[in-house]
């Protein structure tokens, strides 16, 4: 069977973070139904630089207590290697939060789950590949 | 001001199993008892941060549970996000 699920951006992480009861309940029932979702640790990491300490714990807690949230390192060869695929093609400096997202993405096959497409602008118009991305909130 | 680690009066019962775990840990892997004392403190104060950040999300995700309403926008939500990834998988 395929594994389906999203990779989570830094603007999603922030917004746990923060508060937003619609984010986290979505994050409760992702949990519920089985879909996967991948945290990339270097978005974390951009992501926990914009919270308190609190909200912090909040986002660790929710990685580490949810079953089907997994944190995406860069631990190997072949991990630093997709990111700095990817970092290569952006104007420096490189946003790292988006690389290791996009990075993760092209790994697994999961498309980017995002609270805003228009913080995605700059860096697609900057790079080559098609990077999938979905809105949490209903465009229409 | 952080409070330095030595001020902090560890209770005795604490004190006795550090040790003992540490000795067990030093017998299995074949460390210096002070290593394997500082490898059972520094694991223990991971478990507590671990501990403290999961209290934190299982508070808020017990608050989002109790609002009925955010809960049914979720659902809605995720049945659209799920769909998407279903009609994404079918069509390849």
């Amino acid at each position: 069977m395929t594994i389906l699920g999203y990779v989570l951006d830094d603007t999603v992480l922030v917004e746990v973070g923060r508060g937003d009861f619609d984010v986290r309940a979505l994050m409760v029932i992702f949990n519920q139904s089985d879909t996967r979702t991948s945290v990339p640790a270097i978005t974390l990491a951009v992501a926990e630089a914009s919270l308190s300490p609190d909200q912090r714990r909040v986002v660790r807690g929710m990685i580490d207590a949810l079953d089907n949230v997994e944190l995406a390192l860069v631990s190997t060869q072949d991990e630093a290697a997709r990111l700095s695929e990817v970092v290569a093609r952006m104007t420096p400096p490189a946003d790292m939060a988006a690389a290791h997202a996009i990075a993760v993405s092209q790994y697994l096959d999961w498309p980017i789950l995002t609270m805003s497409r228009k913080r995605w602008a700059p860096v697609v118009t900057e790079l080559p590949w098609r990077i999938e991305l979905v809105e949490i909130r209903d465009p229409e | 001001m952080t409070e330095p680690m030595t001020s902090i009066k560890v209770p005795e019962r604490v004190r006795e199993l550090i040790h003992d775990v540490a000795a067990q840990l030093s017998k299995e892997s074949g460390r210096s008892v002070p290593m394997a004392e500082a490898i059972v403190r520094m694991h223990g104060s991971f478990a507590t941060e671990r501990h403290r950040n999961r209290l934190a999300w299982e508070e808020a995700a017990q608050e989002v549970k109790d609002d009925t309403d955010a809960m049914a926008r979720a659902q809605v939500t995720a049945d659209r996000l799920n769909a998407l990834l279903q009609a994404r998988q079918a069509g390849r």
